[in-house]
């Protein structure tokens, strides 16, 4: 009973993070809920390793949730054909930064294909290494690039049109 | 990372920060977490049932060994007696060996204070095996098995000790299932059926 009151105590007040978290790498609601209940299961289940105690939790809790969410996505994204090559750069840079970066860039992530969808959440929410989201979604190194380098560029067109939206309105 | 870049990440951790999870959806995780609990709580009951389960037969056996009980009365206690009784008679399956399901028979009978039980037996289309113990230290003589149509050729005999007991493997002729054979070791005689 202990343990089960203690679990549900941390998890309720990083719900709503989770939740999200979720939402933005698999893209809709329904897989998101899906998703944290199967990772809060197994975070339950292994509640007793969890190290460093209470203040750990939310990072160890977000850890299996991410993990959890990634292999949803290895399993759809086998099924989508492979893009075509994109330019390759190290470090993916889009120019031109003067971007309105309001409450519409969830709605420009939201609206990227999965694949491109994917790398930028984790590269950008979960600040996970482009080696680390290539491990977590079983693609090449070089994918993962490619895929970044094309949806900084669609986001940023999406935004741009988004702002000259509103200037127009205006 | 660049600037569009850092915009793009801190937009994104401010969406996550404000987000709420659905009741209905906490609803659902507690309520699985409640079920996880329950399946938790019994498998450690039947963890520890499995264990005091065994332990019983454990104690049953070594008691009866130490009375040098025949595993027949064991096998009659409930619950985990004819565990027990299987312990402390030694039956492996070594007449299972054969890829056929040897069938127990359990009859015993006594002369002189030297029991003979016949735990089982086994037809196969070669031969007829019987396992049968005898007290620790007997001689396994030589087993005779007699069915209607007169004895029945034996083949070879084994034997070993296990838990006091002289247990030993004798292989005959084959006789047809359902016959009834009678068993003779040491002028002593049990009457059974094949199977």
């Amino acid at each position: 009973m202990k343990v089960h009151d203690e679990f549900l105590a941390l998890l309720r007040p990083e719900a709503g993070r989770l939740y999200r978290t979720a939402w933005a790498i698999l893209g809709n609601e329904a897989d998101a809920g899906d998703a944290l209940q199967e990772a809060t299961i197994r975070a339950y289940n292994a509640f007793q390793q969890l190290k460093g105690g209470p203040a750990a939790f939310p990072m160890w809790m977000r850890r299996i949730l991410v993990n959890t969410c990634t292999e949803i996505l290895r399993r759809r994204m086998r099924v989508i054909p492979v893009e075509r090559p994109e330019d390759l750069t190290e470090e993916p840079t889009v120019p031109g930064v003067e971007l309105p970066l309001d409450g519409d860039v969830w709605d420009a992530v939201r609206a990227l294909d999965e694949r491109y969808r994917a790398v930028v959440v984790l590269r950008f929410l979960n600040d996970m290494q482009l080696d680390e989201i290539a491990t977590a979604l079983d693609i090449p190194l070089g994918t993962v690039k490619s895929r970044l380098h094309t949806a900084l560029k669609l986001l940023r067109r999406h935004l741009e049109a988004r702002q000259e939206e509103r200037r127009g309105a205006v | 990372m660049d600037l569009f870049s850092r915009r793009l990440s801190d937009e994104l951790k401010l969406w996550v920060d404000q987000g709420v999870c659905p009741p209905e959806v906490m609803e659902q995780i507690e309520k699985r977490l409640r079920q996880q609990r329950r399946r938790a709580f019994w498998q450690a009951r039947s963890g520890h049932l499995v264990m005091a389960a065994a332990a019983a037969v454990f104690l049953i056996a070594l008691a009866g060994a130490r009375l040098d009980l025949d595993p027949q009365h064991l096998a009659s206690l409930p619950l985990v007696g004819s565990l027990a009784a299987q312990f402390l008679s030694g039956e492996d399956d070594e007449l299972e060996d054969l890829g056929a399901k040897a069938v127990p028979v359990n009859l015993a009978a006594e002369r002189d204070g030297v029991r003979l039980v016949v735990n089982r037996v086994l037809t196969t289309g070669d031969s007829t095996r019987v396992q049968y113990t005898l007290p620790a230290g007997t001689d396994a003589g030589q087993p005779e098995l007699r069915g209607p149509e007169g004895p029945v050729w034996l083949h070879g005999v084994s034997s070993r000790t296990s838990h006091g007991r002289l247990v030993v493997t004798a292989e005959f002729d084959p006789v047809p299932a359902g016959e009834e054979v009678t068993l003779t070791v040491q002028g002593i005689s049990v009457t059974f059926r094949t199977e």
